[in-house]
């Protein structure tokens, strides 16, 4: 316990990522990354898809809404698709919706998109790296957290209770943080 | 668009004697001024219903994946509409040969309250239907006063934190009735994912982030396919300005495709397509 404290300090804010990855290339590349011994930030958590297009919007939007900060997907180079062209769709997709949601006023970065093949095991945990540390600039995800609408009075008397015995498992601090959007 | 109105009349009244058609949609007097309601005729008796004016604001199209099934349709459509229309015969959700458009030249229509021709139409460069069956009218082009500000482009120049802040009032302001899917004529999905249990994607009640999940979604799947009619706008009854995220995508849609939805039923979609060459810069 005491040990991952002092990680957590040193380190500070650690991103949560969700990686949507495709079973053909960068599924793949994640497992040859793993072979070749080269590291990556352990702060994604993997996805297997079985195209890049199979990966609606709404996937990264839910990613979001359910607490990661970073949300990659990463499929094919262009030509190289095991459907032939479920990449190219997926592109048509994936720049509408980034635009969107920079529109909307999301961070530059927050969703992010890449081409890994499955030879290519030292590039994806380049992309990793570039990915993970793009994220943590940004600091956590804000914009679409799910937040529980407590009221003011409620969150000010949950504050005041926090010592009671009742309170001491820490719940009241916890509602605090998810509602502080 | 007052003097059509004897035209359509007659049109209507041809079609269903003959037995062309099996109904008539189309717009017939509301029960409040600068008002009017869809229509559904079958008798030719009844064709002295039909009005048209500058308050036909609704898109009919909506009613004919509904309809489909009754046989041939004959609708009542300005060009926006027809955009729509081809959109549905391009998804194959209706044939061209069962439906009977009965178009014109569209000046636009008019705000609720009557007094200005609504935002959405005063910035509409399409004034004549792509395609038609029976044209009423010359069919000239009526030039439109392009907007003096762009909504994309003046909200656009906002920082993203003064953009969220909008989009977060804007969002609040929505009670989820689904006005705006409803009145859409390219949300004809059986079951809409909103009301999917397995899995339950958006939950119940006024959570800011499922209202945005839904609205951006809804956005997305009419990407590339959206007419810009402003039914959505128009349907809502809490004024959220959902013409912002419409109006982003189809700017992309053109910008980036170089494509605008319904207006050749021979091209797919521009987002059931794509090229090699597509814009690729954004991805790693």
């Amino acid at each position: 316990m005491e040990k991952k404290e002092t990680r957590k300090q040193s380190q500070g804010f650690e991103p949560k990522i969700v990686a949507f990855l495709c079973n053909w290339c960068s599924y793949a590349g994640a497992d040859l990354a793993g072979i070749g011994r080269y590291q990556y930030p352990p702060n994604i958590r993997v996805i297997r898809v079985p195209c890049s297009g199979r990966v609606d919007p709404l996937y990264i939007l839910k990613a979001l809404q359910n607490g990661a900060d970073g949300v990659l997907v990463s499929g094919c180079h262009p030509g190289d698709c095991h459907f032939i062209e479920g990449n190219y769709f997926a592109r048509r997709k994936f720049v509408i919706l980034k635009n969107l949601l920079e529109f909307l006023g999301f961070e530059e970065g927050r969703v992010q998109f890449s081409w890994v093949s499955a030879a290519e095991g030292e590039r994806f945990s380049q992309v990793v790296k570039e990915v993970t540390e793009s994220v943590r600039k940004l600091g956590p995800a804000r914009r679409m957290v799910k937040t529980l609408d407590i009221p003011e009075d409620i969150l000010k008397d949950l504050e005041q209770r926090k010592n009671e015995p009742e309170f001491a498992a820490g719940s009241s601090s916890q509602l605090k943080g998810e509602a502080g959007v | 668009m007052k003097d059509y109105q004897n035209e359509i009349r007659k049109k209507a009244e041809e079609l269903l004697k003959n037995k062309d058609v099996a109904m008539v949609i189309g717009y017939g007097a509301g029960s409040l001024p600068h008002r009017t309601t869809p229509i559904f005729i079958e008798d030719p008796q009844n064709v002295d219903k039909l009005v048209l004016n500058e308050y036909c604001a609704n898109n009919l199209a909506v009613y004919l994946t509904k309809l489909k099934d009754k046989g041939k349709l004959a609708i009542v459509a300005k060009p926006c509409d027809v955009r729509a229309i081809v959109s549905l015969i391009q998804e194959k959700q209706i044939e061209r040969d069962k439906v009977h458009i009965i178009s014109f030249a569209c000046s636009g229509v008019k705000d609720k309250d009557g007094a200005a021709v609504h935002p959405i139409c005063s910035s509409c460069g399409i004034s004549i239907p792509p395609i038609y069956d029976t044209l009423i009218g010359d069919g000239k082009e009526i030039k439109r006063e392009k907007e003096s500000s762009d909504p994309v482009a003046e909200f656009s120049s906002k920082t993203p934190e003064e953009r969220w802040e909008i989009i977060k009032a804007e969002m609040a302001k929505c009670i989820r009735c689904y006005a705006c899917r409803n009145a859409c004529p390219m949300c004809y999905c059986e079951e809409c994912f909103v009301e999917r249990t397995l899995p339950r994607w958006i939950g119940e009640g006024a959570e800011l982030s499922d209202t945005l999940i839904f609205h951006i979604v809804r956005a997305l799947h009419a990407a590339g396919r959206c007419g810009e009619c402003g039914a959505c706008v128009r349907a809502c009854p809490m004024g959220v300005n959902l013409r912002l995220l419409t109006a982003k995508i189809n700017e992309d849609v053109l910008r980036l495709f170089e494509q605008r939805a319904g207006l050749d039923p021979d091209k797919p979609p521009a987002l059931a397509t794509f090229n090699i060459e597509d814009y690729n810069d954004f991805i790693k």
